[in-house]
């Protein structure tokens, strides 16, 4: 099932690239400048420049990538905390974390119009087809591991 | 043939030159499948045994295979202990072509799977050196890796080791690896962990992989040549391709626990905060907040080095296992793990196998390690470091000859298509007044051409036609006589199995030795068959297969004890041997003896291992001193120490051999030594069986004396009775037995 | 018979008392002598007290070193295994004020020559373990002939040795390194040192470090070194030359799996003139533009490639008298 409601999303992404070209091209690096070295002005600004430049898709991808932070620490404190008995389970629950961790990070950074140059021959499509070849047979092989 | 295609690449007809590729591809392939195929016998019986129970018995059986029919007592669970990764590859060829409606026995699949997939072997070659250069430096090195010698020696027909499919499985992984940089996709990473999922099951080298993928990656890095695409490339093949190997019950949690996966695992945790670095220096370009995220870099990097020592030493994650630590310390495995030590093909390499191996190509390597560096991109850097470290592990050990090869034959073929691309270019350019040389276009892409002391000029072409025929003529005549070493090696000295010897009469003519397959022949017809034969385990594989006895140890060296046990009895005297070899049930006794022919690679030339191994576990017991004389020589003739002499092995070895000389002039060939006149006394074995040449000699155990006497005053009783008498028996029976 | 009773219980009790008290006396007479040492642990020995210290009543171990340290005996083995000795010893009396039933003694050649005559050694160093003989489970194979550490197996280091004292007696003695402060600090401020000169001087050495030329030189010289045969040089300590014999000297080892250290050196330089000559063919010759002496050039290095290249093979076929292939000029 759930490569299916994958499969299905790409059709919204198609769409995408459009607009997803559009926006950043006006803001790439004319980012602004922090003057002030006060930490928090720096992050503030840094948090600025985020939410401006960002294009929606993008922050919906980072919003996963924190998820999978916060279910990647939840697990690692768990293990610690109640330790790590059907130590199998542990590990293909943290490896395929961890695994999609990368992998959507690796999408976001394939679908970043400013990483264009860099890769030629991966258009977004083709990026969000990858991932979700490489989702698919992470999990297969976390379950395979789980038993 | 490849001279051919470069000279009809200029040619503009596109379709007729991949037509042409092909067929050359195919025709490389045709001649790396048909070298191979000189003498077919197929070797590595165990392997055969586990694909035949495989396709009898489905594969979750296999799984859960116990096999008692070798290390008796122990058994072994097999399934859990092997790389299955070869017998399930030929399963699943059986099950296709039957499938298709062509039933092949398995047989013939076990021994046409070496070359079949050497063939293979010459695509991968092909597809990753074209990554490298080009296509037509893809075909030279299709053709090398095709005939070379050193990766021969473990793909000829028969051959079935896990080896000959690992060697495919390694260049393709590297190719896939290749890909998803260059490209920076995903798909291609997955592709690699799934290949590198597949060398895993196939083969205890895929460390090799392990770690040259990481290493390539931090060096990269260290370059300063970190992009996204590196890290879609590498975190996509960690993440996936570790998951795979622990899927793999004999690797298990090796990938999170043992030292030398942790460099991977390193690298991952790098490229993830450069990777985290690099994003945030896109949103910020604050100059002192980048500085500050250097000091972080390196602070994050060392705490977690300082945390992977520190379990390390509290043991959470185990050190390097002692085979692969023996790479760095080449003493350290003479010294703790003799088992590790003994065997030949893990002796360091000289010169001459180099030669032998790879001929040519040996000197065309580092050429095209140094035209590498000329043009230095993202790959080649991964072939130079590759090159490095293959050429270090193919020194240290004979067998890592192996893994050496492919990289020779890809940066060979590099250098050589540049000569080609230089000589056999049809242009000639114009007087060099003319100003405007003819520029190879290829070259002007290079990012920095020429940085490497080649002059600061671009390329002008050859004027002369004379000197461009010469070269071509002289590296003609070298290609020719590779091909000739090619197959002068091949079929003189890898294309005997170790189960067959070879060797030359004085006349020229080549006598075949076949003792081995006599002596398993007749254990298979004449001892019962649940009987127990003890050997040393160089042979207990061939025993297990061909003879179909039990054995107690065989080549899958899992458990020291029981090797060590079987080196104790071999070396201890009589009495003692004796419970031990009741203890484990053995009914036979097998010895390789090589004196009479000079064949070197005998039990006696072996025994100090054996000793050495027993003292490891008994050092009160065994002691390898007691073997050597006191001036510390190793001798079997009359100045041999009495510890020799009593020892089961020598007595097994040389009974009754005295009897075939002279008295007074025995002689064995293989230590030039003349034995002591009055031969070794058995009381605990009969002598059963001795081969043609004496290669292999077998011994039953006596059952316990019927009058509860030990079996040296029964001996001695039974010698004083009937002195004459037995020595004319024994006589008889042994012309009986040769006839046999 | 009235009379000689008591005197023959008296004897037969001094029989069964004075070994126990022999030996009684000995210990604390070593015990004694390990304390007033120089050596700490360890004591000197004599020929007499050798016979003392290592003959029969013995309720303690004797652990002996027969040594030969003067500088005229030239005896590496024994300078090299002395420092590990006394470290050893050290760390026993450190732990047992009293030494607890195991001395170590020292017997040095220049002391003691008759003992070294009359047990007939010819070699040093030689350890000697004498277990004891009297006391519960005495080791009566070893009560005269005593164990003997092997050298040439387990080498010098002084955990080997403890290892082989626990394995044949009920001790087990430690070995406590001292913490080495000097050679710390050195390592330490030598780093420090290191890391402050090349952050002063990083913009100087950067060109260097990322030189390709540089790594091309190592890398080629590192792939040569061991295609040559380097490592089995290194792990078989192969001679350099060897003496054929004939007064002059052979640099080629008979045999196909045999070398010496000039013959892989002499393969390792052809190796790298052949590799030269290929780059110059295919990198540096295209781009002579002068037409005459670019022929010169290709001539000179084919010329240079098939002599070197000839002689390579003449070479290998010194080593396998089989092989049947050739290139001219050289057979």
């Amino acid at each position: 099932m759930p490569p299916k409601k994958n499969v299905s999303t790409p059709s919204s992404t198609s769409a995408a690239p459009s607009a997803a070209v559009a926006t950043p091209i006006s803001t790439p690096q004319t980012s602004h400048n922090v003057p002030s070295s006060n930490p928090i002005s720096i992050l503030e600004g840094i948090f600025k420049n985020y939410s401006q430049s960002t294009p929606q898709r993008t922050k919906l991808i980072d919003a996963f990538l924190g998820f999978l932070v916060i279910t990647g620490v939840l697990q690692f404190v768990y293990c610690v905390v109640a330790g790590n008995y059907p130590f199998n389970a542990f590990l293909a629950g943290f490896s395929a974390t961890v695994g999609q961790f990368v992998l959507t990070a690796s999408l976001r950074i394939q679908s970043n119009p400013a990483n264009k140059s860099e890769f030629a021959s991966v258009s977004p499509e083709r990026a969000f087809a990858d991932f979700v070849f490489c989702s698919i047979i992470l999990h297969l092989f976390c379950t395979n591991f789980i038993n | 043939m490849s001279s051919l295609e470069v000279l009809l690449k200029d040619e503009s007809t596109r379709n007729i030159r991949r037509l042409l590729k092909v067929v050359i591809l195919i025709t490389i392939a045709g001649a790396a499948v048909s070298s191979r195929l000189f003498s077919v016998i197929l070797d590595p019986w165990f392997n055969f045994r586990a694909s035949k129970y495989l396709v009898k018995n489905g594969f979750y059986n296999f799984w859960d295979w116990f096999d008692d029919r070798t290390w008796h007592p122990l058994g072994r669970v097999t399934g859990g202990t092997l790389y299955p990764g070869l017998m399930v590859t030929s399963g699943a060829i059986y099950h296709i072509l039957r499938m298709l409606s062509m039933p092949v026995d398995i047989r013939n699949i076990c021994v046409l799977l070496a070359p079949a997939f050497s063939g293979l072997t010459a695509l991968a070659t092909y597809l990753f050196t074209k990554e490298m250069k080009d296509e037509s430096a893809g075909l030279l090195a299709a053709a090398f890796i095709g005939i070379a010698p050193g990766y021969i020696s473990r793909s000829v027909a028969g051959s079935y080791d896990n080896e000959a499919i690992a060697i495919f499985l390694l260049m393709f992984t590297f190719y896939l690896w290749i890909k998803a940089l260059k490209d920076g996709s995903a798909f291609w990473g997955a592709l690699c962990a799934l290949f590198y999922f597949y060398m895993v099951a196939a083969w205890g080298g895929y460390v090799f992989i392990t770690n040259m993928i990481p290493l390539h990656a931090f060096v990269l890095v260290l370059m300063g040549r970190y992009s996204p695409r590196l890290y879609v490339a590498y975190t996509s093949w960690f993440a996936l391709g570790t998951l795979g190997s622990m899927q793999i019950p004999f690797v298990g949690f090796l990938p999170i626990r043992s030292s030398e996966h942790m460099a991977a695992l390193g690298v991952f945790g790098l490229l993830q905060i450069v990777g985290f670095v690099e994003f945030v220096r896109d949103q910020v370009p604050s100059r002192q907040f980048k500085t500050l995220l250097k000091a972080l870099i390196f602070i994050v990097f060392a705490l977690s080095s300082a945390v992977l020592v520190l379990l390390t030493v509290s043991g959470v994650i185990a050190p390097w296992s002692g085979r692969f630590y023996s790479l760095w310390d080449t003493g350290y495995a003479k010294i703790h793990i003799p088992i590790i030590a003994s065997v030949s093909e893990h002796q360091p390499t000289a010169w001459p196998a180099f030669f032998f191996d790879l001929e040519m190509l040996i000197w065309l390597f580092p050429a095209g390690i140094y035209m590498c560096f000329s043009t230095l991109q993202d790959q080649h850097v991964f072939v130079i470091i590759y090159g490095i470290m293959a050429s270090y592990f193919a020194g240290v050990m004979v067998r890592l000859m192996l893994t050496l090869t492919p990289v020779v034959c890809v940066s060979a073929a590099i250098a050589l298509s540049n000569i080609l691309d230089v000589y056999l270019s049809i242009k000639t350019p114009a007087a060099p007044t003319a100003g405007a040389p003819s520029v190879n276009e290829r070259k002007e892409k290079k990012p920095r051409v020429n940085i490497l002391s080649a002059g600061k000029d671009s390329i002008v072409g050859v004027y002369s036609k004379a000197s461009k025929i010469a070269v071509i003529a002289a590296f003609s005549i070298y290609l020719f006589v590779f091909v000739l070493h090619c197959t002068w090696v091949t079929s003189n000295a890898y294309s005997s199995p170790s189960v067959v010897l070879a060797s030359r009469m004085p006349d020229g003519s080549q006598h075949i030795i076949d003792d081995y397959r006599e002596a398993y022949y007749w254990l298979r017809k004449n001892t019962p068959d649940d009987a127990k034969i003890m050997s040393w385990w160089d042979y207990g594989y061939q025993i297990g297969g061909m003879a179909d006895r039990t054995t107690l140890v065989d080549n899958n060296t899992w458990n020291n004890t029981h090797i060590a046990t079987v080196g104790k009895a071999m070396s201890a005297r009589e009495e003692v041997a004796y419970p031990i070899l009741r203890q484990h049930d053995v009914d036979y006794v097998l010895v390789i003896f090589g004196g009479l022919l000079g064949y070197s690679g005998d039990d006696i030339n072996k025994f100090l291992w054996m000793i050495r191994i027993a003292e490891g576990v008994w050092p009160d017991e065994v002691k390898e001193r007691d073997f050597f004389t006191p001036h510390g020589e190793y001798r079997v003739d009359d100045g041999a120490t009495d510890t020799m002499k009593n020892s089961l092995m020598y007595k097994m070895s040389y009974y009754n051999y005295q009897s075939l000389f002279p008295a007074g002039q025995a002689q064995d060939r293989v230590r030039n030594a003349k034995l002591p006149a009055v031969g070794p006394t058995l009381s605990i074995l009969d002598e059963a069986f001795t081969s043609e040449n004496w290669i292999v000699r077998i011994y039953k155990v006596k059952d316990l004396d019927n009058l509860g006497r030990d079996h040296l005053s029964a001996a001695a009783f039974d010698a004083g009775k009937k002195k004459s008498k037995r020595t004319k028996a024994n006589k008889g029976s042994q012309r009986k037995l040769r006839v046999v | 018979m009235r009379f000689f009773a008591p005197i023959v219980g008296f004897l037969s009790l001094a029989s069964t008392l004075l070994p126990t008290v022999l030996a009684d006396s000995k210990v604390s007479k070593f015990t004694s002598l390990t304390a007033g040492s120089k050596l700490k642990g360890i004591v000197r020995l004599t020929d007499a007290l050798y016979t003392e210290f290592t003959s029969a009543p013995r309720n303690y171990s004797a652990v002996v070193l027969l040594t030969a340290l003067d500088q005229r005996f030239s005896c590496a083995l024994c300078q090299e295994f002395q420092p590990e000795y006394e470290l050893l010893a050290k760390s026993w009396v450190a732990k047992h004020k009293s030494s607890d039933g195991l001395f170590f003694g020292e017997l040095d050649f220049a002391d003691a020559k008759a003992t070294f005559q009359k047990l007939q050694l010819t070699t040093a160093p030689i350890l000697y373990l004498f277990p004891p003989s009297t006391g519960d489970n005495v080791d009566v194979a070893h009560i005269e002939t005593p164990y003997q550490f092997d050298f040439t197996q387990y080498g010098v280091p002084a955990e080997a040795v403890a290892h082989f004292i626990s394995q044949h007696t009920s001790h087990t003695p430690p070995v406590v390194r001292p913490f080495d402060y000097v050679k710390f600090g050195t390592m330490a401020g030598g780093v420090l040192v290191a890391i402050a000169v090349l952050s002063i001087a990083f913009s100087i050495i950067k060109p260097i470090i990322y030189s390709r030329n540089l790594w091309a030189a190592i890398s080629l010289i590192a792939v040569l070194l061991f295609t040559s045969g380097h490592m089995f040089n290194h792990i078989r300590h192969v001679p350099y030359v060897v003496n054929d014999g004939r007064g002059g000297v052979s640099y080629v080892a008979p045999g196909f799996s045999n070398q010496f250290g000039l013959e892989t050196q002499i393969v390792a330089v052809l190796y790298a003139l052949l590799a030269f000559a290929t780059i110059s063919l295919a990198m540096k010759a295209p781009r002579i533009e002068d037409p005459t002496g670019q022929k010169a050039a290709i001539l000179i290095w084919n010329a240079v490639l098939l002599v070197g290249f000839s002689f390579l093979m003449s070479l290998f076929k010194q080593k396998n008298g089989g092989y049947p292939f050739f290139l001219p000029p050289l057979f």
